[in-house]
């Protein structure tokens, strides 16, 4: 019997009140063709529409802010490489500035040592001129002085008077050995 | 070890608040307990002398197990013993007759004009509450607008009543469900920000996903925008109306032919129009033939052969539509009504010792797969309607 059953089932060929799962009923038909056009113009109108708007704007809202995003990204590197150039430069141009003002400096050091050097030399040259010329000058009249003194002894021994071109050439000679001497 | 073996006995006591879990378990642990309690008050019924006999040693045994619902049940039992004298047609036939018979079966999932609720009380007499729907229509199925007709086209045409049917009543709860809950996804994408929230995203995800992955790559990305709300409507409709099959008592819409021709023939409307708006009336016919560089003598009866299949195919891949959604639905209820109406079938035997567990357990097992089921024939019928759609606007 159970066997019987199952096998009408299978082959849905045993007679029964219960219609066959293949009958097609035109009035649920036409309700269901009904409630389902209603329902996709309904949601169309309702629900879809908002839907199908609001993903696109939120789409393309991200994309905006992606595309924004990259932009600033790109413009923000530009800018701190542009930074970093002129920090560069100016590192640059401090080193250079640096460089130069010591450079000037040791020229000037330099230059005041050359100065100082050369005003002492000069003072140097100078003194030793003074000293020579001081030396020159006492010779000069220890010379004359010895040589009047000299003359007037050997004109008193001699009783004779030296002319005066006589004696200025005594004087520069012994002047000479003088100067020979020292 | 022990702790944790204590905390899930404890879980079988109804707890002041019953959280999800502890609900499920206990409605398995009900489920499970009326079935065993099925032989006990089953025996205080059944008619044949001898089976009654040789169930009264095991009767003994099954009153012990279950606990006092049992005996309740049993009291039941009794009343209802003292009313099945008055019982209409079924009093003769066993169970097993009844619950696997092909009438109860088909009965169970083909549209009604009634709802039918669970009866612990389980016997051939009354197995099923039924909640008829008020008779709005003029007509009757006795007096009906256009009756069967005769002999074997009855099996496939009904009569006319326009009496709205179960599934007519479910098809208008899903579609009320789906402006609700649809409208409100619009509101809340419109409003801008991100998806917040579980239902939220849930819906979201589906359904970029039907628009991603169903209605671009199948239409083109020119001209899906015009079709999107019937993919949108048919995949969520169908979706709908096929996990509604898996909540008890009510049933599943596209387990009906009728209902699943009504979508084909929108589709193939659909198809039909845009076809010929695209193409031309003409245009559209011509097209179902490929072009052939062939010798006019060779191409004339090939060409005519091709379109002909080509027109033929046509429809039938329509049809195929309809009766594709209705088969996989029919017969996964079925296999499902089956599997419970082994239940009813062994029920008074000691059998249904192990009938009624294994049979619960398959068809927890079948009615996961069933949810699986509901999904893939929702996403089937609406890539193929995306399919023809653009098959007909861009031809080979």
């Amino acid at each position: 019997m159970t066997t019987d059953n199952l096998f009408s089932l299978c082959l849905l060929l045993a007679e029964g009140e219960a219609a066959s799962p293949l009958q097609v009923r035109i009035d649920t038909l036409i309700f269901s063709l009904l409630i389902f056009i209603l329902l996709v113009l309904l949601l169309a109108k309702y629900a879809w529409r908002p839907i199908m708007d609001g993903l696109e704007k939120r789409e393309q809202s991200i994309a905006d802010d992606i595309n924004n995003a990259r932009t600033s990204s790109e413009k923000a590197e530009a800018t701190l490489a542009q930074y970093e150039q002129k920090l560069q430069s100016a590192k640059d141009e401090a080193s250079v500035l640096v460089a130069e003002a010591r450079q000037d400096a040791a020229r000037a050091r330099e230059k005041l040592l050359a100065e100082a050097n050369e005003e002492a030399q000069r003072q140097r040259a100078r003194a030793q001129a003074e000293i020579v010329a001081a030396r020159d000058q006492a010779a000069r009249e220890l010379a004359e002085r010895s040589v009047d003194s000299a003359v007037s002894l050997a004109g008193s021994l001699v009783g004779k008077e030296l002319s005066p071109s006589d004696h200025q050439r005594l004087i520069e000679q012994s002047l000479e050995r003088f100067s020979n001497s020292g | 070890m022990l702790n944790s073996v204590f905390a899930r006995l404890d879980m079988w006591q109804p707890a002041p608040g019953l959280g999800p879990v502890r609900c499920g378990a206990l409605a398995v642990w009900l489920m499970f307990a009326f079935s065993m309690a099925a032989p006990a008050h089953a025996a205080s019924w059944q008619e044949p002398p001898q089976e009654s006999t040789a169930e009264s040693g095991h009767e003994d045994t099954a009153a012990q197990e279950p606990g006092e619902e049992e005996h309740a049940e049993e009291a039941h039992g009794e009343e209802e013993h003292g009313e099945e004298a008055h019982g209409d047609g079924h009093a003769d036939q066993s169970n097993m007759d009844y619950f696997l018979g092909r009438d109860h079966l088909i009965n169970h999932n083909s549209d009604q004009y009634y709802f039918e609720f669970i009866s612990f009380r389980f016997n051939a007499e009354d197995k099923a509450k039924k909640l008829y729907i008020p008779w709005i229509s003029p007509w009757t199925e006795e007096n009906p607008l256009m009756a069967q007709p005769e002999g074997e086209a009855g099996e496939f045409v009904g009569p006319i009543t326009f009496q709205p049917s179960k599934f007519v009543v479910l098809q208008l709860v899903a579609a009320a469900l789906l402006f609700g809950a649809f409208f409100w996804l619009g509101q809340r994408i419109q409003s801008g920000g991100p998806p917040r929230g579980r239902l939220w995203n849930l819906l979201e995800v589906m359904v970029v996903y039907v628009r991603d992955q169903m209605a671009k790559p199948a239409i083109g990305s020119h001209d899906y925008k015009y079709f999107l709300p019937l993919i949108w409507t048919t995949f969520f409709f169908i979706l709908t109306l096929n996990l509604m099959g898996m909540i008890p008592m009510l049933g599943t819409p596209t387990s009906s032919i009728s209902v699943t021709a009504a979508y084909a023939l929108v589709v193939f409307a659909v198809v039909l129009f845009t076809g010929m708006k695209k193409l031309g009336i003409v245009g559209f016919w011509k097209a179902q033939a490929p072009h052939l560089d062939l010798n006019p003598l060779m191409k004339i009866p090939i060409v005519a052969g091709i379109w002909a299949i080509e027109v033929f195919g046509l429809f039938v891949k329509h049809m195929v539509l309809a009766v594709r959604l209705f088969a996989n639905m029919f017969s996964g209820h079925m296999v499902l009504a089956v599997l419970v109406g082994f239940i009813g079938a062994a029920w008074g035997l000691a059998i249904n010792w192990l009938v009624a567990p294994g049979a619960i357990g398959a068809s927890v097992a079948l009615s996961l797969l069933e949810i699986l089921v509901a999904f893939i024939q929702a996403y089937v019928f609406a890539f193929l309607t995306a399919l023809f759609i653009g098959a007909a606007i861009h031809p080979h």
